[in-house]
């Protein structure tokens, strides 16, 4: 009840100054008679102010819990989304068991967002060795987070140098940059289900690619 | 708390705005965004486009449209954000890149992040399939001639 106690301390404040001394010099007869006075008008004001700010208190409190609780679920949701892309930047076949645990056994993750065939957790981690493998200095950096409710969006830039063969393109030795938006949905501290949009062709342009009309057969 | 309103307000911005582009009606653009508008398309490109780049953009683009549909699968407002996940579908017109692309539907995903002060959006963030987008006009993905 901080608000009501508040108040109190302000009642008892006002007490005070109104005597020079606490407790009540019984010596001070002149002094006391208006201070009994005062104390009289005063503690039934205090004790009302008390009452009214207690019974609101209770509202105040319980939606400022709930306020509370919600902004440190989104922080802890915060976390396990930086602490995921920290495991992902480490990126060996051994930290797919590390990196599992972060996940509910029937994750989903949609890769183009709209896909209509998400991909479990281990089908997801098998599409990303080939990455490891072709881009060795591979980085995920976290350019922006932030939650709402169960949801976390980031958006992530993915940077690394083609070293090694990739999607059927021999390596350039040119570095990449590329851009991706993510909504990650939290249950429990787990990851359930995931929608990505990324940057394909511009990754694919930055190796060497370009569209053009396809060839009839 | 008292973000929820300015959120909800946002939110509603941003609704119209998609309702808006699938009437064909692009003039609104000028309205519901900031003079000082970026567009970062893909979500980390050095070049934004400005309001009036992405105005005539617009404009180009919607030229190749005979049918343009958002379908917003998810949308999520927090403090100054706005974040969008739609299915786009397109029915085009006309030529792209020498193709006829006449009649061609396409359908492809987006998330949008947009940033809002004061009514307006001063700031879009997009990841499209665009990849995808081209595959289904008939294009694909060629190593690049030496010339």
């Amino acid at each position: 009840m901080e608000n009501g106690s508040l108040f109190m301390l302000i009642g008892l404040r006002l007490l005070q100054n109104n005597n020079d001394s606490l407790p009540i010099s019984k010596e001070n007869k002149l002094g006391e008679d208006d201070s009994m006075k005062k104390l009289y008008m005063i503690l039934p004001l205090v004790l009302i102010l008390c009452f009214v700010v207690g019974c609101q208190d209770k509202e105040v409190m319980a939606e400022l819990e709930e306020f509370r609780a919600q902004a440190a679920l989104e922080e802890q949701n915060i976390a396990l989304v930086r602490h995921m892309y920290e495991e992902l930047n480490k990126g060996t076949a051994a930290d797919l068991e590390a990196a599992k645990e972060l996940a509910v056994p029937d994750y989903s993750h949609y890769y183009p967002s709209g896909n209509p065939k998400p991909v479990s957790f281990e089908e997801m981690w098998a599409s990303l060795l080939p990455i490891f493998e072709a881009f060795p200095d591979f980085n995920w950096s976290i350019e922006d987070v932030f939650a709402a409710g169960d949801k976390v969006v980031v958006r992530i830039v993915f940077r690394g140098t083609h070293q090694g063969e990739f999607m059927g393109i021999p390596p350039t030795g040119k570095k990449v940059e590329v851009g991706g938006l993510n909504i990650l949905r939290i249950e429990n501290g787990k990851f359930v289900e995931d929608w990505e949009d990324a940057d394909m062709l511009g990754w694919m342009i930055q190796l060497g690619m370009e569209l053009k009309p396809k060839e009839e057969r | 708390m008292c973000n929820t309103e300015i959120e909800e307000q946002n939110k509603a911005l941003i609704l119209k705005w998609c309702e808006e582009q699938d009437k064909g009606n692009i003039d609104v653009f000028l309205d519901l965004f900031a003079p000082d508008f970026l567009y970062y398309d893909p979500s980390n490109s050095p070049n934004p486009m400005s309001k009036r780049e992405t105005y005539e953009y617009l404009i180009e683009g919607f030229k190749l449209f005979k049918k343009v549909s958002h379908k917003i699968e998810e949308i999520i407002a927090v403090d100054d954000k706005v974040i969008v996940r739609a299915i786009c579908h397109f029915t085009h017109k006309g030529e792209f890149q020498g193709i006829s692309v006449t009649g061609k539907e396409v359908e492809f995903s987006e998330i949008v992040i947009f940033t809002i002060r004061d009514g307006k959006v001063i700031e879009a963030r997009e990841e499209t399939d665009r990849l995808g987008w081209f595959q289904q006009l008939g294009f694909e993905l060629k190593p690049k001639e030496e010339k």
